[in-house]
């Protein structure tokens, strides 16, 4: 107030009252002078009694001078201005003048008016103080500008002290100049604590600081520089920092910083940041290690009050907890937990993982849960420990996410939100890894299943580029997975050199690719310039939109089918030839034996038993399927019926051999011939008869040599040689004709005496059974 | 019936004795002359060489083989054909397929029907 009036101009007539002892001026130009002033001017007695009242002061105080003259001048002041009236009149009376002092009046109507008063004692010829004259000047209109302006002072104040955003002031020696009451409470600061320290003092990270004043030094305006301050309470908050430096000419003042707190949006970004970093890496197939990294350090940068977040994750057991991430935790309590067991006061985790809801321990210390794990835990500095379960979609836990503090600590609403989202999130994480491991697992399985067949198969894309191939697709031509992926089908190996079967193949793919099944007989080339028959099919894969994504050629080697088809082909036509053949040679034993047959009767004797040993020769080569037959039982098969029971007629001696089923035959007839005219004609005829075969084995190699006699004694004399008949020539030419053989057939006088010479060389059907696989491996090979 | 076979000079080459001594008895009785019958391969293809006969009856296997090379020589000499066999189909190469087949058991019908178409188309 004293300010605002020292810088008040002079009062013109300031001078006038206490100038007038001194002049002796005329007494009307004077009161023409004091009623023309625009200031109200009073004077009164030093009792108060109203001296004077000029016309402005009739306009001021609404009283005219003849109501006032005479009247006390307390008519004018308000009651809470009495002791000040009092006060001013000692000055008076000590002759002091009063300068203008601002006080309040009242008005005639009631109104109070402030004013500014200078008053001048009234001194009398004898200097005696006779009273005062005071010049009033409304201030009224001037106060409520004042006030407007303390008022908008006030306002401002307010405004820069309480604003949403924290601001300092920084000298050049980074030292806090002042800073508005938000940023103090910001921090937690009272103000004496924080101005006067250096900035950098505030400033969780050092060298931001040190970015920070740098700039600001070259002058440099910051904006919106992202800083993390740490409270009085250790917590951290993450601010933007905008400012510039308030100089003049040139020279450095002090910095203007605004400090705009975005701790909750930081932490709502971050968590939100971690989320979509896990969620992408779990879309990835990035490793479950990492995504529980990032999902552990979201919590931790998150803190603002130094969290250490923890994954334990459940064995495959359901019992015991295993390490997931803990990159904060002091590596020796993740080793000591490890493996811990889960259980109703297993620490938290423990705890958590068992009750399968959230397990707070505010303080570890005193928390019964932790009683096993008390000591280990305040050993490495861990005071509190906030766990939740990591529950799959199907409610089974998978582990734990967990967050300690080195100070005992409650969790908020907010924290344990923010837990349960993060433990949503390494939920996905672990099960999807599951999914994947099965995935995994499963297509490790099919392809071991693939491996092992015996087919050949391969993936290809849908217009036939190879993707994938099974072992016994390479492995049969000796390819490795190189030679073949990434190729068209149809110029792989297999269907190398053959162009009419890579056309095949072209239009097999075409075909399948709109979705079209084939399957068809088709030579590969396998090793070398062999090549197999496979049963091949080319079948579209199909997902559920309809559209053919990948086609699976397979095929199954099917030469060895084909060979046993060709052999029983083979077999079947042999056995067709030689029933064919035998049907034959019974129609010319039909034919022969009609011709030398007198009668019906004769016939059919002759003709049964020519076939009987045709019949039995075929019994004893079916015996061998066709192999052979052995001499000594076709001999026997045929003498027998002639044998006379306790007597030895026959007489067989010699080496034994394996006929070839030709030789069987052929000698088994001439056998019969032989034995049929012993018992019509010779050494069967009578008791003393006997017929002796000998067999003997000559020379070696293809010289060897079967030779036979059958010699007759003791029968009916022989009158010199038969008309040559069927038996005579089925002895002396078939045996040569048809073996390569001979035939001496001599009619003794003592009996018949027939010298038969076979050669033993391989037999023929031998030598067409080695054809046809000769034929069938060329087949094979070609 | 047989008069157009008769003294028609038929070479046999038939491996199994007891139906060439068949073919021979039917052949015969046809009024034919036998040349023959032959069981080896090596005799029947000197034999083709020589010739001497109007007609070839072959069995189209002998002793496990196939009978084209005779069969082959007797064309080259325009000797008309008949084959016998006891397969169900006959493999002989294509330019045998005009040739008539008699297939075992036969009658002596069907050679004698066989001997006339072959004779025949030898004879155009």
């Amino acid at each position: 107030m004293a300010k605002l009036t020292a810088r008040r101009p002079p009062v013109e007539t300031d001078a006038a009252p206490t100038a007038a002892p001194m002049l002796k001026p005329d007494p009307r130009w004077l009161a023409a002078l004091v009623d023309s002033s625009s200031e109200a001017i009073i004077s009164k007695a030093m009792d108060g009694t109203i001296t004077s009242w000029n016309a402005a002061a009739e306009k001021m105080y609404g009283y005219q001078a003849a109501e006032m003259l005479g009247r006390s001048i307390q008519m004018i002041v308000p009651e809470d201005r009495l002791e000040e009236l009092r006060l001013v009149d000692e000055k008076l009376v000590r002759g002091e003048r009063v300068a203008s002092f601002e006080t309040v009046r009242v008005t005639r109507d009631g109104r109070r008016i402030d004013i500014a008063l200078t008053i001048s004692p009234i001194i009398d010829a004898r200097g005696m103080v006779v009273g005062s004259s005071g010049i009033c000047h409304d201030i009224s209109a001037r106060l409520s500008t004042e006030d407007e302006l303390r008022r908008s002072q006030r306002d401002l104040r307010d405004f820069v002290e309480n604003s949403a955003v924290g601001l300092h002031w920084v000298g050049p020696d980074g030292i806090v100049l002042w800073a508005n009451q938000t940023e103090l409470d910001m921090l937690g600061y009272r103000r004496e604590e924080y101005i006067g320290r250096h900035i950098a003092d505030f400033h969780a990270d050092q060298p931001v600081i040190a970015d920070i004043l740098e700039r600001l030094l070259r002058t440099e305006q910051l904006n919106n520089y992202e800083a993390r301050l740490r409270c009085k309470n250790g917590s951290i908050r993450h601010v933007l920092i905008s400012s510039n430096v308030y100089s003049e000419r040139g020279e450095f003042i002090h910095t203007r910083c605004i400090t705009n707190d975005i701790t909750d949006r930081k932490r709502a970004e971050i968590l939100l940041a971690a989320q979509k970093r896990a969620l992408e890496l779990i879309a990835s197939g990035g490793p479950l290690e990492a995504v529980l990294e990032t999902l552990v350090r979201a919590f931790e940068e998150r803190s603002i009050y130094g969290a250490l977040a923890s994954v334990l994750l459940l064995d495959d057991d359901g019992v015991h907890l295993r390490h997931g991430a803990a990159p904060s935790l002091p590596e020796a309590y993740n080793r000591a937990i490890d493996r811990v067991a889960i259980g109703p006061a297993a620490g938290s985790c423990g705890t958590a993982a068992f009750r399968r809801e959230a397990v707070i321990a505010s303080d570890i210390a005193s928390d019964p849960l932790w009683r096993d794990f008390r000591e280990l835990a305040l050993r490495h500095g861990l005071r509190s420990c906030w766990s939740v379960p990591i529950l799959a979609r199907d409610d089974q836990v998978l582990g734990t996410y967990a967050i300690y503090y080195r100070e005992p600590r409650a969790p908020s609403a907010e924290d344990l939100q923010v837990l349960s989202v993060l433990a949503r999130t390494a939920a996905i994480a672990v099960e999807a890894k599951r999914a994947d491991a099965a995935l995994r697992e499963s297509e490790r399985h099919l392809r071991r299943i693939l491996d092992s067949l015996a087919a050949m198969v391969v993936v290809t894309t849908p217009d036939g580029t190879v993707l994938e191939v099974n072992r016994t697709a390479l492995e049969l031509a000796g390819l490795t997975p190189g030679d073949v992926l990434g190729k068209p089908l149809e110029k792989t190996w297999w269907w190398s050199g053959a162009p009419e079967r890579q056309a095949e193949l072209r239009a097999a793919i075409a075909a399948a690719a709109a979705g079209a099944e084939s399957r068809f007989d088709v030579r590969l080339r396998v090793a070398g310039e062999r090549h197999m028959t496979f049963d091949f099919m080319l079948t579209p894969l199909i997902d559920q939109r309809g559209r053919v994504t990948h086609l699976i050629p397979s095929a199954i080697d099917v030469t060895a089918r084909k060979r046993a088809e060709r052999q029983q082909q083979l077999l079947i036509e042999e056995l067709n030839h030689r029933v064919k053949n035998t049907l034959a040679i019974a129609q010319s034993l039909t034919n022969q034996t009609l011709r030398s047959s007198p009668s019906p009767t004769s016939f059919a004797a002759a003709f049964q038993g020519r076939l009987a040993a045709l019949a039995s020769a075929h019994t004893l080569l079916a015996q061998t399927r066709w192999d052979g037959a052995m001499l000594r039982d076709l001999i026997q098969a045929q003498l027998d019926p002639y044998r006379t029971a306790g007597r030895s007629n026959v007489t067989i001696t010699g080496e034994d051999v394996s006929l070839e089923p030709d030789a069987a035959l052929t000698l088994g007839l001439a056998l019969h011939e032989l034995a049929t005219n012993a018992a019509k004609h010779g050494a069967f005829t009578c008791p003393a008869g006997r017929v002796e075969i000998a067999s003997q084995i000559d020379g070696s190699g293809p010289e060897r040599r079967l030779v036979l006699t059958w010699s007759e004694q003791g029968g009916p004399a022989v009158a010199g040689d038969p008309q040559a008949g069927f038996g005579t020539t089925m002895i002396q030419r078939g045996l040569a004709y048809q073996l390569g053989g001979s035939a001496q057939l001599e009619f003794r006088p003592q009996g018949v005496h027939c010298r038969i010479e076979l050669p033993l060389a391989d037999g023929r059907l031998r030598a067409q059974m080695s054809a046809w696989l000769d034929e069938d491996e060329e087949a094979d090979g070609g | 019936m047989a008069g157009e076979l008769q003294g028609l000079r038929v070479l046999v080459v038939e491996d199994e004795f007891l139906v060439a001594m068949d073919l021979e008895l039917m052949l015969r009785q046809c009024g034919c002359a036998v040349v023959g019958p032959i069981g080896d391969l090596a005799t029947a293809l000197r034999k083709a060489e020589e010739g001497g006969f109007d007609l070839a009856l072959l069995d189209v296997n002998v002793g496990g083989e196939p009978v084209t090379a005779v069969a082959e020589a007797l064309q080259a000499h325009a000797v008309p054909i008949v084959f016998c066999t006891g397969y169900q189909a006959g493999n002989l190469p294509r330019r045998f397929a005009q040739a008539p087949t008699l297939k075992k058991p036969f009658q002596v019908g069907d050679m004698v029907a066989a001997l006339r178409a072959a004779a025949g188309h030898g004879a155009a």
